[in-house]
């Protein structure tokens, strides 16, 4: 089943490169259809069968591997990829009655979204740290080829620092796997098999503590660059303000989570192998870093995507604080972030491409009156604002008042007072903004009314589940998020 | 014997900084890529017992760095015509005291002193490390896109080393995806800067400066 939810979106991406542009739009709306259903009865296996697979007795290893951690990656991939997928289509469309995109390149396109999805599930599927860099790695060069399909001046220096920086910073992840691997030769043999996660869960506590110190060092330079950490963020607002939106809500809603996803693993198996209060330490420092370096950037920001792009910035140093306050709490309070942020921000991103579509820019001042020129997008846009600034009925809200309740009881007032007040003024910068363009003079009076057509619902779908999750958080999902949990803080064991 | 074509890699790194012709640092590359596919090699057939991980692990290395990426590097700068020298942002002269100053980091700091659980046989992690460092650094003194494109594959090459040294090579699958990932993406990257070049008429990177805050 794991070997078809990678085979399908290579398949279909192998398919839409060698097609005309009316079968590509086909093939791609098919082919990711399937890829999501296949995606979330995959990811509901581990739950279903209680604890995953039973892989307590050593040496059993397998190339791919689904566990409860990889199941809410592969959810997140299957809900926002399928999303981004068939909104590319009428995207591209828009795109190509402008002339922005020639009809013969929507093929190419349809087809590197595919594969781009591909890398992503074998990242958080790999139950190899090699396998999984590889698949990083991937994940850069095919979404590089993406932010520069425009191939004009800006999307091209977008592309190449984006490419630069995060090879050079995926490199040092190598160094921390390499001594990973070295560790672990002396206890689990120099077969594959001692870079399995599983595994390595294992026999953590054998492991040299000094060596996994500087591993996980390593592996959060790396992986940290290509989540948007402080201070190797720059490259993120170039890229996403810079690469088509369907591409962008991918590479923020998604991409930046395989990268925390690969941290979070590591961040366990450090904690096993080293005890606390080493890398949790480092995570809560560089996730209130990141949010707070992003907070004047967003108060000053003219280009409605560098905007977002800033905000996932924040976004992450949230995920990645919760991750490092740790207890159950946290642990409940970035799992779910992870989610709302990756439905929520994609969602606004796709919006938002569409309102810079209509009005031909990004600019923040030049957008105005969306209120009458667009009334449906722009309230799905509005909606999502505040979603992603944290007002109550959203899930978000939830989530970042659970990190901020383990943040007073872990750290203390200092660390809690500084969360919540960067919340507060990116929240008031993301209304001032989103005001700005809402209820301002259209100027001319709107040609034709917006009408609600499919591409409305498709977005409609994931901001529902966000406000679902706020007002009424049905049993079984909170069993799901519970069990979650229970695997993080058991270090990786699967729950019994 | 390693030792002596760590010392060539070492060198070849080491000399990358000092000239500004784009070919002399193509070649220096592929002497670079040449040591690496030695010592291999060496590796793989000293002992009594053949190791074919290592020899197959060298014949890549000989097909996809030897061969193929400066092959691919060549054509692209006659393609994009660079026959002018490239612009540095860090002098010659203190570009090659910082490279020194790197490999003294690498020989008398970070092995020694950061690394001193992994026990060292002869300088293969010092120089690799260097290697890394090196590249990294060659990448961050030079102003072209290819220069930066020959940086990263330098950087690789410093990882691969490193692998080999301290662990003796990583498990095989692994070692073919990154063969793997560095062949494409080098391409990728080798597309881009031809594109570049087009959209620009120029690989110079101070002129990609437009997109900032």
């Amino acid at each position: 089943m794991l070997y078809l939810l990678l085979a399908l979106p290579m398949i279909s991406g192998l398919l839409c490169c060698f097609t005309k542009a009316r079968n590509a739009e086909l093939i791609n709306i098919l082919g990711s259809l399937l890829t999501g259903i296949t995606a979330i009865y995959c990811c509901l296996t581990p739950f279903m069968t209680g604890t995953a697979q039973k892989l307590n007795s050593h040496k059993i290893y397998k190339l791919l591997i689904l566990d409860e951690l990889s199941a809410i990656l592969v959810f997140i991939i299957g809900v926002v990829g399928t999303t981004c997928c068939l909104y590319g289509v009428t995207y591209l469309r828009q795109e190509r009655s402008h002339g922005a995109i020639a009809e013969k390149r929507v093929g190419l396109f349809f087809g590197l979204l595919h594969f781009f999805v591909a890398t992503m599930y074998l990242a958080v599927l790999a139950d190899n740290l090699g396998v999984m860099w590889v698949a990083i790695e991937g994940t850069t060069i095919v979404s590089a080829l993406l932010v520069a399909f425009y191939g004009n001046k800006s999307a091209l220096e977008a592309a190449w620092k984006y490419l630069i920086i995060c090879t050079v910073g995926i490199a040092f992840a190598m160094l921390g796997i390499i001594l990973t691997f070295y560790a672990a030769r002396g206890v689990l043999g120099s077969d594959e098999i001692s870079l399995s996660w599983q595994q390595l869960y294992l026999v953590a506590d054998q492991l040299d503590p000094s060596l996994m110190k500087l591993a996980f060092i390593f592996i959060l330079v790396g992986y940290g660059t290509k989540a948007g950490l402080f201070p190797l963020h720059t490259w993120l607002p170039d890229a996403h303000s810079q690469a088509p939106s369907p591409v962008s809500a991918l590479l923020s809603g998604v991409l930046l989570n395989c990268a925390i996803y690969a941290i979070i693993r590591f961040h366990l198996l450090t904690t096993l192998a080293v005890g606390e209060g080493f890398s949790n330490q480092l995570l809560i420092i560089f996730g209130l870093l990141s949010m707070v370096a992003a907070l004047p950037f967003i108060l000053v920001q003219k280009d409605i995507k560098r905007l977002l792009a800033y905000s996932s910035v924040e976004h992450v140093g949230i995920i990645i604080l919760g991750v490092g306050l740790g207890g159950a709490l946290g642990y409940t309070g970035a799992i779910l972030h992870l989610i709302n942020h990756a439905l929520g921000k994609s969602v606004l991103f796709l919006s938002a491409g569409t309102l810079a579509q209509r009005y031909k820019s990004k600019l923040i001042p030049k957008i105005h009156g969306i209120g009458q020129w667009l009334p449906v997008t722009s309230a799905i846009f509005m909606a999502s604002l505040l979603a992603i600034g944290g007002l109550p009925p959203f899930g978000l809200f939830f989530s970042e008042l659970t990190i901020a309740s383990q943040g007073f009881q872990v750290k203390g007032t200092l660390v809690g007072f500084v969360f919540l007040m960067v919340i507060a003024v990116v929240f008031s910068g993301l209304i001032y903004f989103g005001g700005k363009m809402y209820f301002s003079d259209p100027g001319a009076c709107p040609p034709k009314k917006e009408r609600f057509s499919a591409s409305h619902v498709l977005l409609l779908l994931p901001l529902g589940l966000l406000l679902l999750q706020g007002i009424y958080m049905p049993h079984a999902i909170q069993q799901l998020i519970n069990q979650v949990v229970k695997f993080m803080l058991l270090g990786g064991m699967p729950s019994v | 014997m390693v030792d002596l074509f760590a010392l060539i890699f070492l060198v070849a790194s080491l000399f990358m900084l000092a000239g500004r012709s784009i070919i002399n640092t193509i070649i220096l590359l592929t002497v670079q890529a040449l040591a690496l596919c030695l010592i291999a090699f060496y590796l793989g057939l000293s002992s009594q017992e053949t190791n074919w991980h290592m020899v197959i692990v060298g014949g890549l290395t000989l097909v996809v760095k030897v061969i193929i990426l400066p092959w691919v590097f060549y054509k692209l700068v006659y393609k994009v015509n660079l026959h002018r020298e490239v612009s540095l942002s860090v002098g010659l002269v203190s570009s090659i005291l910082i490279g020194l100053l790197l490999i003294g980091l690498a020989y008398g700091y970070i092995v020694p002193v950061l690394l001193k659980d992994i026990p060292v046989g002869g300088h293969l992690i010092s120089a690799a490390l260097a290697g890394v460092l090196l590249g990294c650094f060659f990448m961050i003194s030079r102003r072209s896109a290819l220069s930066q494109l020959i940086g990263v594959v330098a950087m690789e090459n410093g990882l691969f080393l490193c692998g080999v040294a301290v662990t003796g090579g990583m498990p095989l699958i692994i070692e073919l995806g990154i063969f793997f990932d560095i062949l494409v993406g080098a391409l990728v990257m080798a597309l881009m800067t031809y594109q570049i070049n087009d959209t620009f008429e120029t690989i110079d990177t101070k002129f990609l400066n437009k997109l900032k805050g």
